[in-house]
Order: C-alpha cells, then structure tokens, then sequence
C-alpha cells in the first residue's frame, strides 16, 4: 500500500487547524507534537458522531426547519435520539413538559433504498422536498447528504439549485454535502451548518445595530446556558440576538436573515463556529471574538467576557461585573472547595470543554490525573500551553472520544473523581467512580459564573456519594478484557509514562 | 412464507418501491445496526459493524439511549474516504483481529452498512480468507446493506444467518424441550421481562427452555437448539423466518404468535394450547395448569379492580404498535377490558396481520370497526389522532407530544421508546404481561 493509501482525505478544517483524534502521551509532547506522525494517526476501532447527525442537531435548534435526510431510514436515528435529549433538555429547563407548541421543526429521512442506489437519487430527493413542504410548510428545509447517495455521485448541488429556484419565495432551501465518510472529526459539521446558513439564509446587513452581538451555541448547550451568556452580556450593556438570546437557540428563520445586523459575533464555543466567522468578518465586516475556549470555570468566563466586551470598549463595565461576580463565587463554593482540595480527577469532554473545566478543577484545589480531549486542534495551544504552565507538562493526555479508551483511563489511574460527557457518565459510574456530567442538568447552566458555581457543586456532591458508587464498581466492565484490551495493544500506563505513541507508528490490538 | 415488514418492503420490485412514501419521520435505524442488536444478544458475541464510522455511534448512543448497560463491546470498521476510494477490505480483516485479540469472543457478527454494500467489497472472501487465522471465534457473516431495510429487519437476518453458519444436523432429539424466538434484544422494551415470562409459561405447561435466541442466550445454546422439539416464536414477523430455516433444515416446527403477541387471557390461553398441540403433551392436563394459573393472575389484578371501572373503562384507545403487539393489544384492551377503540396503528407487517387484526375486529361485537393503519408515518398517526381524539395511547416516543399537547394519557410501549426505561425487568406478554398493562394504566389515569 503506497502512503496515500494510508491516509485519509482531509477537510480544510483538518488541514488549516491540524485536527486530529488520536493522541495518547504527555501533555508536553501534544504541544510539541510532529503533527504528521501524531495527531493523524488512526485506530482499529473508531467512531465518531456522523456529521449530518450534527448537522441536524445544531440545525433543528431552527424553528419551523424541516431537517431532510437525503438517506435510507436508519441514517437520521442519531438525529431523532439527539432531538430526545437535547431538546427535552431545554424544554425541561424552560419549565415545559413536552415540546412547545410553537415550535414545529421536524426530522424526516426520504427512505432511499435499493432503487435510489441503482438509479440515482436525484429524483427522489427533488420529490421527498416537495412532499415536505406540503406537509410541514416550513420556513426552511435542509437536505443532509449521506453516505449512499455521496457515493453514488447524486448531484446534490444540482438539485438543490433547482429546488431553490422553485420554492425562491416560499422556504429556504439548504443542501449540505455533509456525508458521514468525508470525516472522522466531527467538528466539521460544525463549518457546515453554519456556513450553509450564511450561504443560503442570511441577509446582507440593511443596518447595523451597534449594542447586538450573536452568540452562538451549538446543540450541546441549553436554555440555561443561553439565559447565563445572556445576562453576561446583558450586564455590560449589549443585547443578544435570537429567541433566548442564543443562535441557533430555537430562533426563527428571520433572526438567521438578520444575523448580520450584529455589531459583534460571539461563540460559547469559538472551535464551533470560526470558520462561519471568518466568513463573517470577510464579507460584512463584522468583527468577532478571538476566544479559542469555552466561556466555563471561573478563568475562562472572566477571559470570555473581558474578550466581548474589548471589542465594544466596554472593558471597565466588565471588569467591575466580573469583580461583583468572583466576589460572589469565592465565597459560595469556598465550603464545596475544601472538600475537593487534593482529589484526582479525571477531565473529558471536548475540547473547548475540558480545558476550562481542568482550569476550574485546578482552581479548586484539585489535581488533574489526565485529560481526555475528544478532537484538537492547533488553535488551542494557548490555553494548553498555559494549563501546562499551571498543572504541568507531565499529565497525560489521550486525544479522541474512544468509550474504551476512557474506561482504560479509569482502570489504570483510578481517579476519586471523573468529569465527562454525558455519553460516558455511566461508564464511569459503572467502574465505582463518582461521575459529573458536564453539560447534562435539568436545571442549572454549566457555562460562565453560575455554571463555575454548579460544576463545583456537582463535584462536591458526587464526591460525597462516592460510598453509593462504590457500589456499582465492577459492573462496567462489560466485555473488555483488562490490560490487553488497548487499540495499540501497550499496556497503556507504560505508553503514557514514555509517551510511546508520540513515535507515531501505527499500531492496533492485532 | 416470505415475511412482509418495512425493510422487507424496500427491497421489493421497483414498482413497489415507487410507491414509498418519499418521505417519512424517523423512528428507527437501518439493517446494519439492527443485525447488531441481535450480536448484543447473544452473550459470548462481539458485533463487527463493518459501517461508516458514524454509524457506531448512532448504534452506541441509540443502545444508551434505550438504556443498555452493556453498549461499550462494539469494534466496528469505522469506514471513511479512504476506504470508499481504496477498498475496505484489509481494515475489516484488522478489525475482525482486534476484535478477537482484546474480547476473546466465541463469535464475530460482521453486517454490512451501506458503505461497503456500494463500493463492493468482497467480505465473504475476506472471511472465508481468515476462518482458519482465529483461535476460536467463529465469524457470522450478515448480508445486510443498511439501505436494505430497518432495525428488525436487519435482526432478521442475522437470526437467519445465524441458523445458516452457526448450528449444525442434531445429534439427537429432546422432547420436551423448546427454543423461544421472536424476542428482540432492546428493541422489544421488556424484553428481559418477555423472555423470563415465556420461559415461566413454558415450564408452567411442563416444557423445558433451551435458550431464548439472540436474547442472552451463548454460542452453546444455539448449538444445541437443533435438538429442540418445538421453537416457539412470540412474534407474528421477528423470526419468523428463522423458524422456517430450521424447520427446513433441521426438521424442527415451530408455532408463531400468528394471532398476536400473547398478551391477556385469551391470546396467551390461545397460544398456550397451540404449543401444547404440537409438542403432544397431554391437553387436559395443560387446560388444568392454565386455568389454576389463570385463577391466580386474576386474584393479582383485581387490587385494581375499583379503578378499572372508575377510570380506564370510559377511555377511548389507540393503539400504535409492531403488528403482533398490536393485535394482542387490541384482543386485551377491546375483547378483554371492553375499551372503545379509536384507532390501531401497525408500525410492521407480518404477510397475515391485516387480515387476522380485520378478523378479530370484525368479531369484537362492538358494531363499528376502527381505522387501521399500516406501517403509517409519525405525520398519519397525528392527523389520525386529531380525527378520532383518543384519551389513551399506547405507542412510541414520536407520539408523546400529540398526547401532552392534547391532554391525552400516553404509555410507550413499542420501538423507538426514548422516554422510559424498564428497570424492573416486568413483562408486558402472558398472564403477567396483563398485570403490567393494567399497572401501568390504572396508574397513568389516575395522574
């Protein structure tokens, strides 16, 4: 096999951005790295989210939005359990019981089947639009490429132009090549969601409104989320676009049109949307800001706040609401901090994610056993390279969202404490480890002051229950088989204490 | 007999597949994942999903979602560019490897997703190529192509493909000894509660239970269940086939929920009897169990009694559901309970479920005969609930909202559930699959 057999076909973030998901050694040497023979390395066994299933989740936040699969029927699953638990999430947190009824988006697949493989889908795909609009009358309709029908070469881009000159004054019509083979990095659907809204939706800016900013947040933040950016910002005299004061955030198609009206864009999570506000800033001018982190912990929200608010001028405002805010914080999660002081925890999460909570973690006394970041990216090594400086270089790191992986890490460092995702909270609860979920509530918010305030209150309590998970110790083991269950077949210890993997050859479990 | 479902639907002649609907929510997965289900069902397996890398999450998230602890033993190919462009074949030979280094399995359930299907790799020559490199393992090839058909579909052919490459002639014949099929692993909510009841009514009628295929059973049993006298499938489309292969290959009849799920008094008697008939024991004797047992169940349910009458009897009910649940659900609710029905909605087809369900509907006496729907859309089941206003019913997740936002009562009962989880392991066929139907009712009404 020649070399460019071995390699994967990279997307433009991958190439601009160096991002990679494999990655197992020493803090120090991510930041050292030889990209070629670290952060593109690939496993036996991988997953990663389907792209158009982030796509639908980040896109269904639209309201009276038809989100299409161009697919057969079992592709948009991922998208119908994500519309379960994320947007319940929100609907809990607003007070609601079920879905509300003012928001009619809806997640439909065309049931592509053997026929559409054989003959092509193109035909199909024109209809199954139509048949949407007749039934939802939506406001906009968004076409997610698949698999099959990116194989087959459908003529997506072909379709869709013809679609949207049929339906120019009624529905906005969106195709995005987001087939899940193009990328094993998941953040790339990202870039396609938001620069396909700005392609296809927004508006040039008929005025500009000097106090607007837009925040976006992805499908993994949540009415308490937006509701605490925006009081952040509120604070220092500006106001956020959309519904809840978030974008997407179940705003209308309208406020998309408008988006570049703002004086400013934002991004709770700036890995999300960078691409979308280069875009931005190149054709409308409109300035954005440069925060590679998440506004969580206390570091990271005063970063992300004093950062918004430089480039208004506000500085001052912001300094004094950030004094009155850590002044408020010192003293209410002074008890829960001294109950954590000295614990090891183990932080995973993505990556704009894990490094304000390991920076938070660190705050509070504890220690930092590992990390385990879902993807990286070159655009984080400030905040890495400052969270080295504090926790040092020598804390190991695994890079990518590997469930076995997290479980090794639990197994061999048996931290007190594990921080992660909630797609792996059981995990960690089944192996007897007390577990925070970092970015699931039913109530509260996880990002900026209050959300510092509740993620130490979350591992205050789950330490104190430490007796409870005991209990459930040894259920997760499921199937895995000790030390040699590893994809590079190393006792994985060893690995990171020598940082083995930083070598670069290719290794699997056979 | 060729069993009809939604899958099986999609790879019919063309003209039938030109009259899909183009569009249709979404409720489920593909073929693919859905053989994996039945690989999580078997106890010493490890599924191989020989897929796009996202497509191991959605069958990871989907099993956690529905609450399965064990979700982590998945080594699937992760298929992306590289292999559509060069070929996968030398990725699924490492994964099948992996798989067998780190899990130590006694099989290896290889399905096929869409990307492999396209590109056409040569899968079979890959396993053939390496059945004698495995320790023990022995490798289930399922010739899915994830746009084939859905979630059951896809468990199907892996129970097929499992009778195909896995069991071998019998050795000898067991009597008195039964497989119970039909039971799919997550996908059915109560599944664990579905295969202990089904073992008890077995045992209960004096039959002994080999295994409960592709739900918790080993690599042994399913060996061993060529011996068996009888499988009984608790399915009128799961399985179904699989029953038949046997049967032709191995000489071993079967009975089939042919009537409907065995859920209630009647169907499960019914039921009961049939397998009764065909594994020649002595009838009198079974009639003589049932009743006492019968007895039994009837003394349980009538803590509830009061309330039956006070609050389910005036609710008008729908019901949406696989084929078999469906018509075993209206038997119980309609024939049993006496409750008016609004409208039945069947999410799968066994070839004969319409003309049974129009059978027993005709029969039910009540004068009027309900809307059916078959295999309809999220979008149908609204519209019909907004025509005939149910105040109860049962369904699926997607049908939640209509029912809060209309005041009606709801129970999730059928694929997909995402908002309820069954932790105590109940039954919701036989005797006591009654008692958790009327639990579970009495209690919503009185919310």
């Amino acid at each position: 096999m020649d070399e460019a057999m071995g390699q994967l076909i990279k997307t433009p973030r991958e190439e601009n951005w160096q991002t990679g998901n494999t990655f197992a050694g020493p803090l120090r040497n991510l930041l050292d790295r030889d990209v070629e023979n670290t952060a593109q390395e690939r496993r036996c066994y991988d997953m990663c989210v389907c792209p158009p299933c982030s796509c639908s989740g980040t896109l269904s936040m639209i309201n009276k939005t038809v989100i299409l699969f161009n697919s057969p029927p079992g592709c948009g699953e991922e998208g119908m359990i994500s519309w379960r638990t994320f947007h319940m999430q929100s609907w809990q947190q607003m007070g609601l019981k079920s879905q509300p009824e003012w928001y009619t988006t809806v997640v439909v697949h065309n049931n592509m089947g053997q026929k559409e493989i054989v003959f092509g889908g193109g035909d199909n795909m024109h209809r199954s639009v139509h048949c949407a609009y007749e039934r939802y009358k939506p406001k906009m309709i968004v076409i997610l490429n698949t698999c099959p029908p990116a194989i087959i070469g459908d003529d997506l881009e072909g379709v869709g132009t013809l679609l949207k000159k049929e339906f120019k004054d009624r529905c906005h019509i969106i195709p995005i090549r987001s087939e899940g083979i193009s990328t094993p990095i998941w953040s790339n659907a990202w870039d396609l969601s938001l620069i396909s809204l700005m392609d296809n939706v927004m508006k040039p800016p008929e005025r500009r409104v000097s106090n607007k900013i837009n925040i976006f947040s992805n499908f993994t933040y949540f009415y308490d989320d937006w509701q605490e950016l925006a009081r952040m910002v509120r604070a220092i005299g500006l106001e956020p676009s959309g519904r809840f004061g978030s974008l997407p955030g179940y705003s209308e198609v309208e406020d998309i049109e408008n988006m570049a009206d703002a004086a400013c864009n934002a991004a709770v999570c700036s890995n999300y949307a960078r691409s979308a506000f280069d875009r931005m800033e190149k054709e409308y001018g409109i300035p954005f800001v440069e925060f590679p982190s998440q506004a969580m912990g206390i570091e990271m929200s005063e970063e992300w706040l004093t950062a918004v608010a430089s480039v208004f001028g506000l500085e001052k405002k912001a300094a004094s609401f950030i004094g009155r805010e850590k002044d408020q914080l010192r003293g209410s999660i002074k008890d829960f901090a001294s109950g954590l002081k000295g614990k090891r925890i183990l932080v995973s999460g993505g990556i704009a994610r894990a490094i304000p909570n390991a920076f938070m973690c660190h705050h509070l006394g504890m220690e930092i056993a590992a990390i385990n970041l879902f993807h990286y990216d070159h655009r984080n090594d400030r905040e890495l390279e400052k969270l080295a400086d504090l926790i040092g270089g020598d804390v190991p790191v695994l890079v990518g969202m590997q469930l076995y992986e997290d479980m090794q890490l639990l197994r061999e460092l048996k931290p007190d404490i594990y921080l992660v995702d909630p797609h792996y909270a059981g995990i960690g609860a089944r192996m007897g480890v007390p577990t925070v979920s970092n970015h699931f509530s039913n109530r509260g918010s996880y990002v900026g002051f209050r959300g510092a305030f509740n993620l130490a209150k979350s591992l205050a309590m789950a330490l104190a229950r430490k007796d409870f998970f005991a209990k459930f110790s040894g259920l997760g083991e499921c199937k895995y088989r000790g030390t040699e269950f590893f994809p590079w077949n190393e006792p994985y210890y060893g690995m990171l204490k020598s940082g083995v993997y930083h070598g670069g050859k290719r290794r699997c479990g056979c | 007999m060729r069993m009809l479902n939604q899958g099986a639907a999609m790879e019919t002649t063309a003209t039938a597949t030109q009259e899909r609907p183009c569009v249709r929510e979404v409720t489920t997965s593909c073929s693919a994942l859905g053989a994996n289900y039945f690989a999580f069902g078997v106890e010493d397996a490890i599924s191989v999903p020989n897929t796009g890398q996202g497509c191991l999450f959605t069958l990871i998230h989907g099993l956690k979602a529905k609450g399965n602890k064990d979700f982590g033993p998945v080594c699937g190919t992760g298929l992306c560019n590289r292999e559509v462009v060069y070929g996968g074949q030398s990725r699924l030979e490492e994964t099948i490897f992996a798989a067998e280094t780190m899990h130590d399995p006694n099989l290896i359930y290889v399905a096929d997703g869409c990307v492999p299907a396209i590109i056409g790799d040569d899968n079979v020559g890959v396993i053939q190529s390496i059945r004698g490199r495995l320790k023990k393992a022995k490798v289930v090839y399922v010739d899915t192509t994830g746009f084939d058909g859905d979630l059951v579909y896809g468990f199907n052919k892996a129970a097929l493909a499992t009778v195909n490459q896995v069991m071998d002639p019998p050795r000898e014949k067991l009597d008195r000894t039964v497989n119970i099929m039909g039971i799919a692993y997550w996908y059915d909510s109560f599944f664990e509660g579905n295969a202990r009841e089904m073992a008890r009514l077995m045992d209960l009628i004096g039959l002994n239970v080999n295994c409960v295929f592709g739900c918790g059973c080993t690599r042994r049993q399913i060996e061993d269940m060529p011996e068996a006298a009888l499988n009984v499938v608790v399915s009128d489309y799961i399985n179904v086939d699989a029953a038949e292969r046997m049967e032709e290959k191995f000489g071993v009849p079967f009975v089939y929920a042919r009537r409907g799920t065995p859920v209630g008094l009647e169907a499960t008697e019914e039921f009961l009897l049939e397998v009764a008939r065909k594994t020649a024991l002595n009838l009198k004797e079974v009639e003589g169990k049932i009743a006492k047992e019968k007895k039994r169940i009837m003394e349980k349910v009538s803590i509830g009694l009061d309330y039956w009458f006070e609050r389910i009897g005036r609710h008008k009910v729908a019901i949406v559901a696989d084929s078999g649940r469906a018509i075993g659900l209206y038997r119980f609710l309609v024939n049993d309970l006496q409750l008016e029905p609004a409208f039945v909605a069947m999410t799968t087809m066994g070839v004969e479920s319409r003309s049974i369900l129009d059978e027993i509907i005709s029969r039910n006496g009540i004068g009027w005969r309900p809307p059916v729907l078959e295999m309809p859309d999220g979008y149908d089941i609204r519209n019909m609930a907004d025509r005939t206003k149910p105040t109860l019913m049962l369904g699926r997740t997607p049908e939640r909202e209509w029912c809060l936002n209309h005041g009606a009562n709801y129970l999730p009962i059928t694929h997909p559930v995402l908002d309820s989880i069954e932790i105590l392991g109940r039954t919701d066929i036989g005797f006591n699959g009654m008692r958790t139907y009327l639990h579970e009712m009495v209690n919503v009404l009185l919310k």
